[in-house]
């Protein structure tokens, strides 16, 4: 026989005044409800989550926050954080009591302060990683509590609105941040007299610099650095100051110049620069420009990773730097070219690629006439051992060469509609020649930037399931910035689903 | 010349299961090594490991066998691999697959990589975990785990509230 429900047959209400009825009717719903919290909160304590120690618990939730300087996409991911407090009663009560989960934290004019001061006093006495995002750089964004400051080890502080610098006052940069490693400023105008990074952020190793205005650049050019990122500076900066600040900075590893010009030294004139431990060259310049650094270099053997971007890459220059590997015997890990897609003719097939693991080659868009540069170069590289690989717009052509890379472990698409679509009939269908199976060794997909539609979402849940029928099956599917992905169409077709808003 | 021979050691599980072992291997675990170590004469009574099962105890083997010889981490270094730990879920393409085991025996082996103090193996286990909690919704973890929302109407409330403050950011 069911069971009956004890409220209606537990207590008699018929001689009661419906007052007294209703007040007695809702404290039995409040036993009742506390009783049915407990009964969930005792089998919650069955499920294996709940039989290994809390401090293991709050590992797991450690490894899920992503960690190190701040950047857009690492901020805005704070679903997960968010997800793992509101599971149950243990899982909150652990993750409240993991400072790690909570030590990145992003700051805009909208921000609920309290909020803000509830993540710090969650965050213990961990390091913190601070975003601050704004249309006015004022003291009142960084609602940070002060004892927090000296907690700070990244920072990164962006003005969003309208298109000129505006500036940034003093107060932000007279508190002295003991354990500060990196520091980013977009659009912002520094003041003049600022204090010595050197004594503000003794520890200071990464500092970018986007947009911004300065007229003296000398105090934030500290010697611990070993990142510098300068970006657009605006031209009141002294040129002459710029280069005799560069070049004290002997511990750098890493540079990354876009459109610096004419802040680079280069040509002739420049001062012969000693950086030994230089191993990163991110540059955006005119190719003659880039060349014209690289031999002013006194020590450009440790030199493992350039990147070049740069609207239309002439003939010229990938002969410069085929000539330029060649003479310098450059041990590159990493060629990254940001391709306009013009046409070119490409050979830097040179010994000096040997470990070609990485190649980028958005294309902006365009569309490329058959056969393609992407095609070719990596025809003429002769990219069989390319392991990752981001794309852009391509012809299915060249979409086809990619899928046959039989090394290829890693793809991104990033914001076209058209590649996406072209990747799921790829992924749908067999190959006439070649492996057996398109991307056959495939196991990271990130989609990036593109609105899918229940269609899209169909087509891709449909291959991801013809793949995992096959004894095959992706690790990760990322969704950044994505529109309308429908988490519910890929579950259980990939081990690990990452949705990036 | 012959190899010198390596030194067997016997364990027993609490399902009374043996395994005799190579030192080397069991040593991944610095519970056992340190028992070993405590031990100056040459014994024969089993090793008795009253927290771990047979068949759990299969795959920890399994594990430390695979990565015999590497180096054990030691306290020098346990701070910066904390810090590398932290940037990273990445588990390598075998201990994928090793750890490509049902619910109750992941947990099981993170249980016994606890007990056992095998750091490396604790890590792949947590972190599998770890990628299987990401991107997921609070509803979505729950059916994962079968855990029930145990909230009470004033802690649903709170949520709600923060939520509502995360969406400000």
């Amino acid at each position: 026989m069911a069971r009956s429900s004890p409220s209606v047959y537990s207590f008699d209400i018929l001689h009661l005044t419906p007052k007294e009825a209703f007040q007695k009717i809702d404290t039995e719903i409040c036993t009742i409800q506390a009783y049915l919290h407990s009964l969930q909160s005792l089998r919650n304590s069955l499920t294996p989550t709940s039989q290994i120690p809390i401090e293991i618990l709050s590992k797991i939730f450690s490894f899920c926050q992503d960690y190190g300087e701040p950047s857009t996409v690492e901020h805005v991911d704070f679903t997960t954080r968010l997800s793992i407090s509101q599971v149950c009663k243990h899982w909150r009560a652990t993750a409240l009591s993991t400072p790690d989960l909570w030590t990145m934290i992003s700051i805009s004019e909208r921000s609920n302060k309290d909020f803000i001061q509830e993540l710090i006093t969650r965050s213990g006495s961990s390091n913190l990683s601070i975003n601050v995002v704004s249309t006015s750089p004022s003291a009142d964004v960084l609602a940070i509590d002060p004892p927090a400051l000296p907690r700070i080890q990244h920072m990164r502080l962006e003005y969003t609105s309208g298109e000129e610098a505006v500036l940034l006052i003093d107060e932000v940069f007279e508190q002295a941040a003991p354990i500060l490693s990196s520091l980013a400023l977009s659009k912002l105008a520094l003041p003049i007299n600022l204090p010595p990074f050197s004594t503000t952020y003794p520890q200071l190793r990464s500092l970018t610099l986007c947009s911004c205005l300065s007229r003296n650049i000398t105090p934030l050019m500290t010697p611990t650095l070993t990142r510098l990122h300068i970006s657009r500076p605006n031209p009141c900066l002294p040129v002459s100051q710029f280069l005799a600040a560069l070049v004290t900075l002997r511990n750098l590893e890493e540079i990354v110049f876009i459109q610096c010009f004419p802040y680079i030294p280069a040509g002739p004139h420049a001062r012969h620069i000693h950086l030994p431990h230089l191993n990163v060259l991110d540059f955006t310049e005119s190719e003659s420009t880039l060349f014209l650094f690289l031999r002013c270099l006194d020590n450009p053997q440790a030199l493992v990773n350039i990147t070049y971007l740069e609207d239309g890459l002439e003939d010229d220059f990938l002969q410069a730097l085929e000539s330029y590997l060649s003479d310098t015997a450059l041990p590159l890990h990493h060629l990254t070219i940001f391709n306009n897609g013009k046409d070119l003719v490409v050979d830097i097939s040179t010994a000096a690629l040997q470990r070609r693991h990485h190649i980028y080659l958005p294309n902006q868009g365009h569309e490329l006439p058959e056969p393609n540069n992407t095609t070719r170069i990596l025809e003429i590289l002769n990219l069989t051992d390319l392991e990752t690989l981001s794309i852009t717009e391509l012809s299915k052509t060249s979409l086809e060469e990619i899928a046959a890379l039989s090394k290829l472990t890693s793809l991104t698409l990033v914001g076209s509609l058209m590649l996406l679509e072209m990747f799921t009939t790829l992924a749908s269908s067999k190959p006439g020649s070649g492996p057996n199976v398109h991307f056959p060794q495939l196991r990271h997909l990130i989609l990036s930037n593109i609105e899918l539609t229940p269609r899209h979402n169909r087509n891709l849940s449909r291959a991801l399931s013809t793949w995992r029928k096959g004894g095959r099956g992706l690790e990760l599917l990322k969704f950044v910035n994505c529109a309308n992905a429908d988490r519910a169409a890929f579950v259980g077709l990939v081990d690990v689903v990452v949705f990036v808003t | 010349m012959a190899a010198p021979a390596t030194q067997q050691i016997k364990i027993r599980c609490n399902d009374e299961k043996e395994f005799t072992v190579d030192r080397d291997v069991l040593e991944r675990s610095v519970l056992i090594k340190n028992m070993l170590e405590d031990v100056t004469e040459q014994q024969d009574a089993p090793i008795p490991l009253p927290n771990v099962s047979g068949p759990v105890m299969a795959k920890v083997l399994e594990y430390c066998t695979h990565h015999r010889g590497e180096p054990l981490p030691s306290a020098d270094t346990e701070q910066s691999q904390d810090e590398t730990r932290k940037r990273t879920t990445d588990i390598s393409e075998w201990d994928q697959k090793f750890i490509t085991v049902d619910q109750e025996m992941l947990f099981e082996i993170i249980l016994a990589a606890n007990y056992l103090d095998i750091k490396s193996l604790l890590d792949v286990g947590c972190k599998t975990v770890a990628n299987m909690i990401k991107g997921k919704t609070p509803e979505e973890i729950r059916k994962l785990f079968n855990i029930v929302n145990d909230f009470t109407p004033e802690e649903e409330a709170q949520i709600k509230k923060e939520n509502e403050w995360a969406e400000d950011r």
